[in-house]
């Protein structure tokens, strides 16, 4: 017994775990709100692309001398908009157009990296995450963005849902879908940022769909699916950390591939219950 | 709906076994449950370093009277480390963090111990005991670092003295954590003024520079360890003897190389301060930058091919830790080069290398480079 409690209370005795903690749990909880609609709307391939598009974003803020926020939250709204926006007024599919810009704008960000020489980027931080280095500013910031969110998505609720399910019904109610559209867009933009943080460009869907996805499985509505979605993106968190520290291995894959078995033993339980 | 609501209950336990964890640690407690050593050794210093080079130099300093860790096991390469959550717990747990500086722990390394630190430790940066040289591209902007200076001065108002002694014996102070006024009993040894990028870290390859490092070392573990404060500083001129010796090695060992074959194509910008110690010349890199994480241009690989058959280069040395080995294969072919070699730069060979201390990998370097370059 004592042997269990302190495995799991010596990797919080350091402050910058329970910072990394504070930021995976949040990370973790406003993830899989958002991505419940990501799932229902199928733009998990979209979500990719955004992590993606935001580096050269990021290099930029870096390159600025800015905190990567800066960088990375206006360059996804940017994308988000920009994509939203081709999808509609080209007659090009939008995982076509969503593969263009995402590999086009990624490699401009790899360009920038090696075209610069006096500040260095730690290329695999970016990809993979890394959320032990996170400062308190970084969790004020996670924390208030999770709020905002959660709040937003809190008001838009019910017609998010009726453009999810029904656009024609939504339509015809007067609701405005492109409007809607890219609040979300930016909206989505704004916790892929976040969540890079945690688990790096190449991992955020892993937060963002999986949990979401597997909380869908076996939750009845919507409104249940988030709450167990945020559920199961907590777990992955804590869980994923705990692994993270008792096996010193890289916390960002650590938590995506909890993500990733919850997903498993929740699309289980799906099938026995047909 | 039978199963959500079972995960809701496995979820109210988490949050609470979560709660707890975060409560835990506001609390007071008396097992030293978080550092590595039994209690009998928490007398002895703990050091970690992020180069295992500068990690045996520590250890011939410190001998016996300290524990030092390095975050950077053989092989690794310092400007890429992916340091774990233990490694950073090392960070927090030690008495002295020794870092090289100069921005050989890249960017976001930087961040990590930087917030590793708020929570413990003195950091000293080996760049302050050393003299460094210049490294080329400092075309203007990206000054990144103008909030990290602010940071160190946010830091030196926590108290400046090394008072370390008696807060370390009540061993573990930090696990009744309490952040703010931990942090004036751990003393900030080092001014961490820097400016990153432009300075070349790898001066481990002038022994002299070496010398003064161990020396400003050994200060610096006596500050932190005064009870065996001249034992240190004994064990540092006595070491400092052996790198004269090692000086003088290469000197002479060089000398058998008549000078206009003393040109070297290394995987990155390694070698400057080598080159100026012993009348070498670095003609190219594959990677043109002192770090190693840069993307290599195909202009620039031609640029290379090019100056190496016009200096009838015979030898381009890989670094252990640069993955640059197929590229030298590939440019040593189109260039006609004969010799593709490997050196230990950024990091000690493993077990049965030959390069298990900083002096074997020097011995093995030279001898490496003297026996490549003079097969003419």
């Amino acid at each position: 017994m004592e042997m269990l409690q302190s495995w799991l209370v010596v990797p919080f005795t350091y402050a910058f775990m329970v910072r990394a903690l504070t930021v995976s749990v949040l990370v973790g909880i406003m993830c899989p709100l958002l991505g419940t609609y990501v799932v229902t709307r199928d733009l998990g391939f979209m979500s990719d692309a955004l992590a993606h598009a935001v580096m050269p974003g990021v290099v930029a803020a870096v390159l600025a001398g800015l905190h990567p926020l800066w960088g990375s939250v206006p360059m996804a709204a940017a994308v988000a908009l920009l994509l939203g926006w081709l999808v509609r007024r080209t007659g090009l599919s939008a995982d076509t157009t969503i593969g263009i810009l995402f590999a086009g704008l990624f490699a401009l960000g790899v360009m920038v990296m090696s075209m610069v020489r006096h500040v260095r980027i730690n290329l695999e931080d970016l990809l993979l995450g890394q959320v032990l280095g996170v400062s308190r500013m970084d969790v004020a910031v996670t924390a208030l963005l999770t709020v905002a969110v959660a709040a937003i998505l809190y008001g838009l609720h019910s017609r998010l849902l009726f453009v999810s399910f029904d656009p024609l019904g939504a339509k015809v109610a007067g609701l405005s879908a492109e409007r809607l559209d890219y609040v979300f867009l930016v909206l989505l933009a704004v916790v892929i940022v976040t969540a890079l943080q945690a688990v790096g460009i190449i991992l955020v869907v892993s937060l963002l769909i999986t949990p979401a996805a597997a909380a869908l499985l076996v939750a009845r509505r919507v409104e249940g699916a988030m709450a167990l979605g945020a559920g199961f993106g907590v777990a992955a968190a804590v869980v994923g950390l705990y692994a993270s520290y008792h096996l010193n291995v890289a916390s960002g894959p650590a938590m995506a591939l909890v993500a990733t078995a919850i997903f498993a033993v929740a699309s289980a339980v799906a099938a026995a219950r047909r | 709906m039978t199963v959500p609501r079972s995960i809701f209950r496995l979820l109210s336990i988490l949050l609470v076994v979560i709660g707890s964890a975060l409560a835990a640690c506001a609390m007071p407690m008396e097992a030293p449950v978080a550092g590595d050593g039994p209690a009998a050794e928490n007398q002895s210093l703990r050091i970690v370093t992020t180069s295992n080079i500068v990690a045996d130099w520590v250890r011939r300093i410190g001998g016996e009277h300290v524990q030092v860790t390095a975050l950077l096991l053989p092989g690794g390469d310092p400007h890429t480390f992916q340091p774990g959550p233990q490694d950073v717990a090392r960070v927090a747990d030690a008495d002295l963090v020794v870092m090289v500086g100069m921005g050989l722990e890249v960017g976001w390394l930087d961040q990590l111990l930087e917030q590793a630190r708020a929570d413990q430790a003195i950091v000293i940066e080996m760049e302050q005991f050393i003299d460094p040289l210049p490294w080329l591209p400092m075309e203007g902007a990206g000054d990144v670092h103008g909030d990290e200076e602010m940071h160190a001065d946010d830091e030196d108002g926590h108290g400046h003295d090394a008072d370390a002694d008696e807060d370390h014996a009540d061993a573990h102070g930090h696990d009744d954590d309490a952040d703010e006024d931990h942090a004036d009993s751990e003393g900030h040894a080092a001014d961490d003024h820097h400016e990153h990028g432009s300075e070349d870290p790898h001066f481990w390859f002038d022994p002299l520079r070496v010398r003064a490092a161990v020396t400003g070392l050994a200060q610096v573990m006596g500050t932190a360890d005064p009870e065996h404060a001249a034992t240190y500083a004994d064990r540092a001129a006595r070491y400092g003897l052996e790198l004269d010796e090692l000086h003088a090695w290469i000197t002479e060992q060089v000398s058998m190389l008549p000078p206009e074959h003393r040109v070297l194509v290394t995987s990155h910008d390694s070698f400057q301060y080598f080159a100026q110690l012993y009348g070498f010349e670095v003609v190219g890199t594959i990677i043109p930058s002192v770090g190693t994480e840069m993307e290599v241009g195909a202009g620039m690989l031609a640029q290379l091919v090019d100056t190496i058959r016009d200096r009838g280069v015979n030898a381009i040395f890989t670094e252990t830790t640069v993955m640059t080995d197929k590229l030298a294969a590939g440019i040593a072919q189109e260039a006609g080069v004969a010799v593709v070699v490997q050196l230990y730069t950024g990091s000690l060979g493993g077990p049965d290398s030959g390069a298990e201390t900083y002096l074997d990998m020097m011995r093995h370097n030279v001898e490496t480079i003297v026996q490549a370059l003079s097969t003419q």
